[in-house]
């Protein structure tokens, strides 16, 4: 049972990734800097930089 | 990221760095999901040999008012590293770069079998990390992975990463 559930939830992450590698390019860079932003309000330093887009 | 990609043209364009591909995090989030990464690899084929290979590319970015913060140049708010190609497959990867836009601003991007066979290379954990989401996410060429990793005698180590 928990066995069927996990091959569930990870074939569901598999296809999300999938989901997401299909992205046109220009909106996984969008991504990609709102992933620097949770980042760096974790991280709170100043090593790396969020970048500014366009 | 448009405008810095201008600027790298820019240098292309007035022969301070001969062909250019981007590599590393961002060639790899195209083709697979995004990832976090924090700069913009350019691996360029440089015009002339020597030393110090960088200097003339960041002296004009010095002119045009973007300076050096250690191995970086931001560039309109985008982190560059310039990387000079090391070994003979970096200027392979390079030489066959896809040509692609982005915001309609023409650049070229390491293909993916490439991107997996510099993981390999470089074989530090996230670089094995990365060329697993290649493997899985990626639209790969067999044959043309097959003939780079045995050009490049990364055999073992890619039946080691898939066992």
């Amino acid at each position: 049972m928990n066995d069927r559930i996990a091959k569930a939830i990870f074939k569901a992450k598999a296809e999300r990734r999938q989901k997401l590698a299909r992205l046109p390019f220009e909106e996984k860079i969008r991504i990609v800097v709102r992933l620097q932003r949770i980042a760096a309000a974790i991280r709170k330093d100043h090593k790396f930089r969020v970048w500014r887009l366009d | 990221m448009e405008k810095a990609l201008r600027v790298i043209n820019e240098l292309k364009k007035s022969g301070l760095i001969g062909a250019y591909a981007i590599g590393g995090g961002i060639a790899a989030t195209y083709y697979i999901e995004p990832i976090l990464t924090y700069d913009l690899d350019i691996f360029f084929i440089p015009q002339a040999e020597g030393l110090d290979m960088l200097s003339p590319v960041y002296e004009e970015l010095k002119k045009r008012g973007y300076s050096p913060e250690k191995e970086l140049v931001i560039i309109e708010g985008i982190p560059v590293q310039f990387i000079p190609v090391y070994n003979v497959l970096v200027r392979e990867a390079v030489e066959t770069a896809k040509e692609s836009t982005y915001q309609r601003v023409k650049t070229r991007i390491v293909r993916p079998e490439y991107l997996l066979a510099i993981a390999l290379q470089t074989n530090r954990s996230k670089d094995r990390e990365r060329a697993i989401q290649l493997l899985s996410q990626a639209k790969l060429d067999s044959k043309l992975l097959a003939g780079v990793l045995k050009e490049h005698g990364l055999g073992a180590r890619y039946r080691k990463l898939k066992a």
